[in-house]
């Protein structure tokens, strides 16, 4: 404590109030420190957008069962219970591709259809809602679908709109021709639903209106689940796979864009490294700042040897103020990352900087995690400490007769 | 004369000065009683400073040994001659050497401080030191705010903190007037009566190398 002191009254004493030279230096370092944090936050920040994106839509777990039927619901609850080691909910559902006509235009969709009540305890979507409300009701005669946010803007639909769902299915007899099945729908709501494909082409309705459009209407394309711990999906996905194996077969949320999820991984690994080369150089910057400083007090290393000190403890006292200004600033360039990452939120929300056709994502919230916040602030202090170290031990050297010899 | 507290023996101090090799001492031989008051005197570059600070184990002799008590001081590891010098040797230098970014009070804590004294036990002890010397109302100013003779009055109490058994003194009037000359040369012969004092001390003061019991000439790194 006594050291730690020391070195802080020798940073902070009025004579040498951090004088410019250890200002550059920590300048230097909290822009390093802070371009590590906002790189770290942003990238973070992606992987959980897209993760809380794929979860909320999708749930954690997609089980389809071939040839399911909405009465074996039960015997799947049974059979996925002995797969997944926690308690989980269901919610199962219908997956349908077709057309949407609508203003003389067409465009393929994604069919889903949900039993309301059911869907909230696996999916969370309602809040995605961004016009009219999450309503699956039939309106009248004609059912209420909610659509995507592209799909609305593309087809100019809102709220109280009508448009044409066509669903073809094969002929049964006739193999190379195909039937179809026509519904109109009334837009309830309109989602947000945070990924590109799915705000261009999702649609969902209630369960009984797209069973409407099944050639078999009992049938059901499988269930959503939700897992108390969503890390532990990737596991279960591969206990109902090998398993459980036909006429089951899972999907894990991080299988929709599991390319995407290893690219980041990979990028924040690269990002880290090119960028922590400017915490290194600022680290080199408080070290040559030390030099000068250790030079500079190179009588009080002489009377500090005369009252005691061991060249030990010279260069532990030196390199805690490297220390010290490694911790101010990284303490400083933490301060500075949570106010650009702050400033990213707010320019995110006045002008489209996220193209989501390339990222597939709108919006990048950031993340502050704490075991970015350890790596970022222990390497640094680690390479200050290295940077500090050869100047404290040029201050250890230092022959105490000849700091003394002159004033 | 009563026990030797320090001894030394046959000892040689050797500089590099470019390809030259320099002969500071040469082979100095000196005894030192217990509570004895030494001057040593002799022109500039006689090399009473050099064997003082070998005497201090301020720097090592190219060769001879240095003996405190009987024991060899130069077979010490670097941290136990540290620890040597924070319990047992005290120094006043010519230019005070006071710490300028350090109150005068946290100047004399600090020998205390170094020994691991806890901060209410060294601040106690610094405070009677300063009120001896007169200085308790600077004990919160910097050295730059003090006069030359309180300068080095402050290295004195910072000197004496951990009761050292010798003190060294570096030409420790060479840069002050006359009158403060006089008081501080007073204050070191008190002062060595009150606290049991080794007094080695380096002058080219002949009024202050008068009041000392015993006085050796030094001239080109041996004795005359």
């Amino acid at each position: 404590m006594f050291k730690l002191w020391l070195a802080w009254r020798y940073l902070t004493s009025r004579q040498n109030r951090f004088s410019l030279t250890s200002s550059l230096g920590v300048i230097g370092l909290s822009i390093g420190v802070a371009s590590l944090f906002v790189s770290m936050a942003v990238v973070s920040g992606y992987e959980t957008t897209l993760k809380q994106n794929i979860i909320d839509v999708s749930g954690h777990l997609l089980v389809i069962k071939r040839r399911a039927e909405s009465q074996d619901m039960e015997l799947i609850r049974e059979e996925l219970g002995g797969q997944i080691k926690e308690p989980f909910e269901l919610s199962p559902y219908i997956w349908l591709e077709g057309l949407i006509a609508h203003g003389g235009a067409l465009t393929g969709i994604f069919l889903e259809g949900a039993v309301h009540e059911e869907l909230n305890k696996v999916l969370n979507i309602e809040h995605r809602i961004v016009e009219g409300a999450f309503n699956l009701e039939t309106q009248g005669s004609v059912p209420g679908a909610i659509i995507g946010k592209g799909l609305a803007q593309r087809f100019k639909l809102s709220v109280g709109d009508e448009f044409k769902v066509v669903i073809p299915f094969a002929a049964e007899l006739q193999t190379g021709s195909f039937q179809r099945k026509i519904k109109t729908f009334q837009v309830t709501g309109v989602l947000e639903l945070g990924r590109h494909e799915y705000n261009q082409r999702y649609i969902m309705t209630e369960m009984s209106v797209a069973k409407s459009l099944l050639e078999n209407p009992e049938r059901i394309s499988g269930v959503r689940v939700a897992l108390q711990n969503e890390d532990n999906a990737d596991a279960y996905k591969q206990n109902i796979n090998t398993h459980l194996g036909y006429p089951y077969w899972a999907k894990s949320w991080r299988d929709h864009e599991r390319n995407i999820f290893r690219a980041v991984q990979l990028e924040k690994f690269v990002i880290f490294l090119v960028i922590f080369i400017m915490v290194i150089a600022a680290c080199f910057n408080i070290s040559s700042t030390l030099y000068v400083s250790v030079f500079r007090r190179y009588a009080d290393i002489s009377i500090f040897k005369s009252m005691g000190f061991s060249g030990r403890q010279v260069t532990y006292l030196f390199s805690l103020q490297g220390l010290l200004i490694g911790f101010i600033g990284s303490i400083a360039g933490l301060i500075l990352g949570l106010i650009l990452c702050s400033l990213f939120l707010l320019l995110q929300t006045w002008f489209p900087l996220i193209p989501s056709e390339t990222y597939r994502v709108s919006f990048i919230s950031v993340d502050f995690r704490w075991e970015d916040i350890c790596l970022i602030v222990g390497s640094s202090m680690i390479i200050c400490f290295f940077a500090t170290l050869f100047p404290a031990l040029r201050g250890a050297r230092l022959n105490p007769v000849e700091g003394l010899r002159y004033e | 004369m009563n026990s030797v507290i320090l001894q030394a023996r046959n000892i040689t101090k050797n500089y590099m000065q470019g390809s030259t090799q320099l002969e500071i001492l040469k082979g100095i031989d000196l005894e030192v009683g217990e509570g004895e008051d030494l001057c040593i005197v002799g022109a500039s570059g006689a090399g009473k400073s050099t064997l003082m600070h070998l005497l201090g184990t301020l720097d090592r002799p190219t060769s001879g040994d240095v003996l405190f008590r009987g024991q060899n001081l130069f077979q010490k590891n670097e941290d136990q001659l540290s620890e040597f010098r924070n319990r047992n040797m005290g120094f006043v230098f010519q230019f005070h050497h006071l710490l300028s970014e350090f109150t005068a009070l946290e100047n004399v804590m600090m020998p205390a401080r170094i020994g691991n004294d806890s901060i209410g036990k060294a601040k106690e002890k610094a405070l009677t030191l300063l009120d001896k010397m007169s200085l308790s109302h600077r004990s919160h100013h910097y050295p730059s705010e003090l006069s030359g003779g309180e300068q080095q009055r402050v290295a004195i109490a910072r000197a004496l903190m951990n009761n050292p058994d010798v003190l060294f003194a570096d030409e420790p009037t060479g840069n002050l007037d006359s009158k403060t000359s006089s008081m501080i040369q007073d204050l070191f012969f008190q002062l060595k009566e009150e606290f049991s004092l080794t007094l080695v001390a380096v002058t080219h003061d002949t009024h202050f190398a008068q009041s000392f019991t015993r006085t050796l000439r030094m001239e080109d790194g041996h004795w005359v």
